[in-house]
């Protein structure tokens, strides 16, 4: 009896200490600002400015309404925006938003006053099909849309070999409706969170295709589908090309493949093309450059105290050894930077084109409790060789510039290829 | 045996501290971040506010710089261009001195014959107290002949600038003097009233500018009202042109002088309620009117020019009007800023609204270079109707 009263005092004495470290360890993580989470890099995205208004002329002069007094406390002041909120609701003339588009667009009111277009927020119906995209696959029809000026869905492109080509679906298709939900004047990514679904489900869409004088229905039934990041191929005198078109979850196992497939036909050369490759997730980039490169340094993450993660690749990789040209361009950025970046530090192979984007930054992801995201810039990267991607960019060995489109509207010759096949046959 | 037992209980609990202890501390940002988000009226900017200040890479600009930033994002989903937020009065003050100061002689600059740019002097201002008279026309300044084609207020710019510099006027008076001023800049004060008489067949028309409503106002337009009366005018040119409206109480007084009272001049329409405004004081003009207007005439103005010409008090000669009927009231807030809120429109004495509209004058007259051409129409409108 004794005894156990003994034990239970001293188990009761142990979960005091456990819960008095845990409370402190959140004490100590609130006063520091806490411990941070492993970063990624999604590609860049659209800044999103906001300019305040000329201010108007005033009419009528009431005396103020009482405002309550500051709340204190270190991070939980809204005084502001609850006074104006509720200002709002007690005088204004018109229809006041939701709250839910009210807060969206105190985020991006906030985010504007940043100096930094990629601390960006991201709407909760975009968010999850950005998510979606990021992985690398996706369920819905398999057609490539946009969103005309005049509001309707268009089908540019079809999949091939996915279900909206099976079904009849046609590029230049006006897509009105899914099942009984009117798409028509919607933002894009609103609309297209109608087209997909799960896999195996049938969309029922309704169609206006030009030459048509009524809208008919074709209806498609969904299925997983992969995001084609990779495009390559032989060309003559035996150099491969291989083109990475983002880095999705999935770009490094495709570049890998891709590259097993073209070294089987034994090319003496690799052109690698990451022109308009807006970048993607961190770690697949650093995998990526492990294919090509031996052991040693790819990259490194620095945050403003000077903290910083370095990246390297390992012997072992498939792309090791064969002679290399990195295509870039102004559209190559983030990650497409950091893998390029690497190649020419380390001395692997020469960039071609014209300088890249310069987008150094690294952003952190966070859900918001609406299910829409803010991405934070957490840090900058850096070359083996330090050179600073921020703003910079990466300056290519050789310049080479794409003439200007013809005008029959012919796609111009590539001559960024061109000259990289030169220097891999010539040796300069 | 004992000892083991202490030894292992040590072993096995001071890890477990420290787990506790690092997991709490793990936690804490996001207890934080989701506390400090549900506390926020609009929870998911809560999470975003205190994620920025946990992990943003640069140094963030001040707590409150980026609080009026999200105020004004939110008014922005308002689709209200006169719902906003002005930054704290030093902020601007600041930004005006940081700005440059101007000075200015205070003289009002306006179209007489063609190609002749006449003078007036503000009552007391540089140009007055260097001899300036009205009605002087302008021949050169800093000795840059005046062209035909000049513009009006590229060579009032020319007037401005550097406070304590000095500007060489060459004027032209009646019947045959060139006389030469050379004035000091200085800060001055626009009146928001001037004017003038006009010498036409009939006998003289007076002519009153009435650059924006404020409180001075309606007692500056009495007096010049008096001293246009006095010299015997019976017609009046009200030019209203680029005025983009101000305070209600004037517009009700100023109203009021040329209407009997009584007169409705607009209504007003709030989420509660339709007010019908009257003028305010006593008539003190009731011959023919011209109002001038143009694209800057806005808000109580054009409310203005609508009540007088819906009561027949006047003719609407120039460009259409702005187009904006809405009222703001205005909230001073704790942080020293200031919110404007749309809290009423306006229409009308016959119930018009004119957001986005605008008044279309009785006699449309774009503007011409070299010339007044409202002016001359106004003047043309209002002779037949002299005695």
């Amino acid at each position: 009896m004794k005894k156990t009263l003994i034990i239970v005092s001293i188990l009761i004495v142990i979960a005091l200490f456990i819960s008095g470290a845990f409370l402190g360890g959140l004490l100590v993580g609130h006063i520091t600002g806490g411990a941070r989470g492993r970063a990624v890099t999604p590609e860049p995205s659209v800044p999103i400015v906001i300019e305040p208004g000329d201010p108007p002329a005033t009419e009528g002069v009431l005396p103020p309404i009482e405002t309550t007094p500051p709340i204190t406390g270190d991070n939980f002041d809204y005084e502001l925006l609850e006074d104006v909120l509720a200002l709002l609701e007690r005088q204004y003339y018109g229809e006041i938003p939701d709250s839910e588009t009210l807060a969206h667009g105190a985020i991006r009111g906030m985010l504007a006053t940043l100096d930094d277009p990629y601390t960006s927020f991201i709407e909760p119906e975009i968010a999850e099909i950005m998510k979606e995209d990021a992985s690398g696959e996706f369920e819905g029809i398999g057609a490539m849309v946009t969103m005309r000026d005049d509001g309707h869905l268009e089908v540019v492109s079809l999949l091939p070999g996915q279900p909206a080509e099976g079904a009849g679906v046609m590029p230049g298709d006006l897509i009105l409706a899914v099942g009984e939900q009117s798409i028509v004047g919607m933002g894009l990514y609103e609309a297209i969170s109608y087209v997909r679904g799960p896999a195996g489900t049938d969309a029922v869409l309704e169609i206006a295709r030009s030459g048509r004088s009524d809208t008919f229905i074709i209806t498609v039934t969904r299925a997983r589908i992969e995001i084609a990041v990779v495009e390559y191929e032989i060309l003559d005198d035996d150099i491969a090309y291989l083109r990475l078109l983002e880095f999705d979850a999935r770009a490094s196992q495709r570049v890998e493949d891709a590259l097993e497939e073209l070294l089987a036909q034994e090319p003496r050369a690799l052109i690698f093309d990451l022109r308009d490759n807006p970048g993607g997730w961190l770690d697949q980039a650093i995998k990526v450059a492990d294919i090509f490169l031996e052991e040693g340094l790819v990259a490194i993450e620095r945050d403003s105290s000077g903290r910083e993660s370095r990246f390297y690749s390992y012997d072992g990789g498939v792309g090791e050894d064969i002679p290399l040209v990195v295509l870039v361009n102004g559209g190559s950025a983030s990650a497409s930077e950091i893998v390029a970046g690497a190649i020419q530090d380390r001395g692997r192979g020469i960039l071609i084109g014209r300088t890249t984007l310069g987008k150094g930054s690294v952003q952190r992801p966070n859900s918001l409790r609406d299910g829409s995201e803010l991405r934070v810039t957490i840090a900058r990267w850096y070359t083996p060789n330090e050179q600073v991607l921020h703003d910079n960019g990466l300056a290519p060995n050789i310049d080479v510039e794409i003439p200007a489109p013809l005008e029959d509207g012919e796609r111009p010759e590539d001559t960024q290829l061109q000259r990289a096949i030169e220097y891999l046959l010539e040796g300069q | 045996m004992n000892r083991f037992v202490k030894l292992l209980t040590v072993l096995i609990v001071l890890p477990i501290i420290l787990a506790a202890f690092w997991a709490g501390f793990f936690i804490s940002p996001y207890l934080n971040s989701f506390l400090s988000g549900a506390m926020a009226p609009l929870p998911p900017f809560g999470d975003a506010w205190v994620l920025l200040e946990w992990q943003y890479y640069d140094e963030l600009p001040p707590a409150e710089v980026r609080m009026r930033g999200a105020v004004r994002g939110m008014l922005e989903t308002l689709d209200d261009p006169y719902t906003v937020l002005l930054d704290p009065q030093p902020a601007q003050q600041e930004q005006y001195r940081l700005s440059g100061r101007y000075g200015d002689i205070g003289l009002e600059l306006w179209w007489a014959e063609e190609g002749a740019v006449g003078l007036s002097p503000y009552p007391a201002g540089p140009a007055e107290l260097a001899g300036i008279a009205e009605g002087d026309r302008l021949l050169s300044i800093d000795g840059e002949a005046v062209g035909d084609a000049a513009r009006l207020d590229a060579l009032a710019g020319q007037l401005r600038g550097e406070i304590d510099t000095p500007v060489t006027l060459t004027v032209h008076r009646e019947p045959d003097q060139t006389l030469t001023f050379t004035i000091t800049r200085a800060e001055v004060l626009r009146p928001s009233v001037q004017s003038r008489h006009i010498p036409a067949a009939g006998g003289d028309i007076g002519y009153m500018r009435v650059t924006n409503f404020t409180e001075r106002t309606v007692e500056e337009a009495t007096e010049h009202l008096a001293r246009l009366k006095r010299h015997g005018v019976q017609t009046l040119i009200l030019d209203v042109r680029d005025n983009g409206g101000g305070l209600v109480e004037p517009l009700r007084r100023m109203a009021g002088l040329f209407l009997p009272s009584g007169t409705t001049i607009y209504y007003e329409i709030d989420r509660h309620r339709e007010l019908g405004v009257q003028v305010l004081g006593q008539q003190k003009f009731a011959g023919p009117m011209v109002i001038l207007v143009n694209r800057g005439t806005a808000s109580a103005t054009e409310i203005f020019a609508a009540a007088l010409r819906e009561n027949d008090r006047a003719t609407i000669i120039g460009e259409p009007t702005f187009g904006k009927s809405s009222i703001q009231e205005l909230y001073p807030l704790n942080d020293g800023s200031t919110l404007y809120i749309t809290t009423a429109v306006w229409l009308t004495p016959e119930q018009h609204r004119l957001d986005g509209v605008g008044l279309t004058p009785d006699v449309s007259i774009s503007p011409q270079v070299g010339q007044d051409a409202a002016l001359q129409a106004a003047l043309a409108h209002l002779e037949p109707l002299l005695p």
